[in-house]
């Protein structure tokens, strides 16, 4: 059950919905002023960044609280593994105490707590029985914890942790040798967790937490993705070399991005549109490796030239529908939050790995020597 | 209150209460029941990517076939495409004005974007095949020059993104350098390229020439200064005298974060202070239990002062 009234949810993201439609001009400053004071909620909040740096503090100290009774106490094995399980305990305590005794909402440091409990009940679970920490039992616990934190606090970030775990138990199983059975296996947990969540969220109709689901439905969907692309996922485990199992994800890879487009497209779902265009993305990148083929240098300007044709085909095709729109969905930008995304990005290009990287000049040659001066152009000539 | 109101259930309550005329109700309610839909976001990026592409496929292919191409065939077509690029943009793009100024036209900015990449690649094969610069990167500083200048005239901040990283490039830095350069030298550029980037964001936007762009100089001079001072933190010799800079530049990172209500700086001034304090206290001190008692004193008392700014001044995200 949610810590927080289902109210308040509605309400903090009503607040952010009508300051962003004042400032996209759709409401005056006097309507915002009438409207604000109707959503106001009984809870502390702060920006973001003071929650992000009172976050780093609280789990640092939680952190050295226990490393110092454990260093103290100079416990090993079995009391290590009852230290983690109290300061679970102890610190999810803390976390419901601060929330109900200081309403604190995303504040950063009832969040550090709430993490720190789940953490150590992965510590402690990892440990527990076992002379050597169990991965499986760890990211069992780890799955489990994230997941209590998702329905008790709301965070989304460990909705998301959850989804990822619970991907990963299967890769644990040491009774299953196979690759293969073990993306399978994968495979199945997250479809069910992408079914269950696509209910949840239906359920709501995109009011909180139908916006929560549809991140998790989401997360699901990408890890699916994951699973089936044995080209982006070897870091995960070695593929067997089973000739049907491959080039039955090589047309998974292929089937599952215009899925999610459909999907996306039907339910008008935000973070199922972009992850899809992505995983649409990611397999055209695939395909020369998965069949084997010669990656040529003009494959790049290629995959550009057809992403910009994309954009400019639907941006076209978009505007000439009946008031510049077709089935509601329009090229143009509607909210401010549009575009203060996009500046975002563009004040981040500056920190792009293709920044231009300090010169020393070797003797030039034909085909070695120099660096470009811009991102995204370091290639030697 | 109370009643598990959904947004469209507000809205109509307001439209009732006279907040929202009929036509706000109406624009409001399409776009929390997403009839309108915009797929703004996800265009730009499509093109963004494109463009990138586009040029990394450039440089990879004259890399490949620089022999076959020959010199003259490789700089004709990066000339044609700048031109190209560079003409569309003076022709089509909007006059020039000292506040914020919206694209002419849909993928305006990724032209101008694309020109300005491919004229550093053509920079970049110059210098390379032909060393007409010298090797003293001086090409890079051209390009910093001409980015900033088009960034300013097309109001287009990825540009000056790229302007302000080649000139970082200019000045020998690269965040991955601290790794493995960790010279006065190279601190010491850190320190002038923060230092320049803060004075010449402030003094524009003090002249009103598109004041929109300051956060852009700010976040990056900021984190230059002090990325600058902690890395010389640990020094043998002259550590202390870094720690001084940087415990400095973190204060006066707060003061004017808290002065002006701009909390990223808060944070930068806070994290870069305390890793850069700790960094050399526990350097100094050694022991692990002296060291976890010092984490925990000195975060509850980290945490105290936030709690008590975030309850005075912290707004509401």
């Amino acid at each position: 059950m949610m810590i927080y009234p289902q109210d308040d949810e509605r309400a903090i993201r009503q607040q952010r919905m009508v300051e962003d439609w004042t400032k996209s001009g759709l409401l005056q400053p006097e309507q915002r002023d009438r409207m604000i004071p109707e959503l106001q909620v009984d809870l502390r909040r702060t920006n973001r960044f003071l929650r992000i740096t009172l976050f780093i503090f609280g789990y640092l100290i939680v952190n050295s609280v226990v490393g110092l009774f454990a260093v103290f106490l100079d416990l090993r094995n079995e009391a290590g593994t009852v230290l983690a399980f109290v300061a679970a305990a102890g610190f999810f305590a803390l976390a419901q105490w601060m929330v109900s005794r200081y309403r604190l909402y995303r504040f950063g440091i009832e969040e550090a707590a709430a993490i720190a409990g789940a953490s150590f009940f992965t510590v402690g679970a990892a440990l527990f029985m076992h002379s050597n920490p169990s991965s499986l039992q760890a990211f069992l616990a780890a799955a489990g914890g994230a997941f209590i934190l998702f329905s008790r606090f709301g965070y989304v970030y460990a909705g998301v942790a959850a989804v990822v775990f619970a991907a990963v138990i299967p890769f644990n199983f040491e009774f299953v040798a196979s690759d293969t059975a073990r993306r399978l296996m994968a495979g199945v947990i997250l479809l069910l967790i992408f079914g269950l969540a696509r209910e949840r969220r239906k359920d709501h109709d995109w009011e909180f937490p139908g916006d929560s689901y549809g991140v998790l439905e989401t997360t699901a969907w990408i890890g699916l993705y994951l699973m089936a692309n044995l080209k982006l996922s070897p870091w995960l485990s070695s593929p067997d070399d089973v000739p049907q199992f491959y080039w039955a994800t090589y047309v998974a890879i292929w089937v599952l991005p215009p899925i999610g487009l459909f999907l996306a497209v039907r339910d008008r779902h935000r973070w199922m549109l972009d992850a899809s265009i992505v995983m649409a993305i990611v397999t055209m990148m695939s395909n020369k490796p998965y069949l084997g083929a010669e990656q040529k240098p003009w494959d790049p300007i290629l995959f550009g030239v057809l992403m910009i044709a994309i954009a400019l085909g639907v941006k076209r095709w978009l505007a000439s529908g009946a008031d510049g729109s077709r089935r509601g969905f329009i090229a143009e930008r509607l909210l401010a939050s549009e575009r203060e995304r996009l500046g975002v990005v563009g004040s981040a290009a500056a920190l792009a790995p293709g920044a231009p990287a300090p010169h020393s000049h070797p003797a030039p040659e034909i085909g070695g020597g120099g660096r470009s001066g811009g991102a995204g152009a370091s290639g030697k000539y | 209150m109370g009643t598990r109101l959904t947004t469209i259930e507000r809205l109509e309550r307001w439209k009732e209460a006279g907040v929202i005329t009929e036509a706000q109700h109406g624009a409001l309610v399409d776009i929390v029941a997403r009839n309108r839909f915009s797929i703004y976001v996800e265009l730009n990026a499509l093109l963004y990517v494109g463009v990138v592409s586009i040029v990394a496929g450039l440089g990879w292919t004259f890399r490949d076939y620089v022999v076959n191409l020959g010199d003259v065939a490789i700089l004709s077509i990066l000339g044609l495409l700048m031109a190209g690029a560079f003409g569309y943009c003076f022709t089509k793009g909007p006059a020039y004005t000292n506040d914020e100024s919206e694209s002419s036209a849909f993928g305006f900015d990724y032209v101008l974007y694309f020109a300005c990449l491919v004229m550093s690649a053509t920079l970049a094969f110059i210098e390379a095949r032909f060393a007409v610069f010298h090797g003293w990167d001086t090409h890079l500083l051209f390009a910093a020059l001409v980015f900033g200048a088009l960034a300013y005239r097309f109001d287009n901040r990825f540009v000056l993104s790229l302007a302000l990283s080649t000139l970082a490039g200019y000045l020998g830095l690269k965040i991955s350098a601290f790794d493995t350069l960790d010279t006065d030298r190279l601190r010491f550029a850190g320190f002038l390229y923060g230092a320049f980037l803060i004075g010449v964001g402030v003094l524009l936007h003090q002249r009103r020439i598109k004041a929109h762009f300051l956060d852009v100089y700010l976040q990056l001079g900021a984190n230059a200064l002090l990325l600058a001072a902690i890395s010389g933190v640990l020094e043998p010799d002259n550590g202390w005298a870094y720690l001084v800079v940087l415990l400095a530049l973190a204060a006066t990172s707060i003061y004017l974060g808290v002065r002006y209500r701009r909390f990223a700086f808060v944070t930068y001034g806070t994290l870069y202070g305390y890793a850069g304090l700790s960094a050399r206290l526990l350097d100094a001190m050694g022991g692990i239990i002296i060291g976890l008692t010092y984490f925990i004193v000195t975060g509850s008392i980290v945490v105290i002062l936030l709690v008590v700014l975030a309850r005075r001044i912290g707004r509401d995200e």
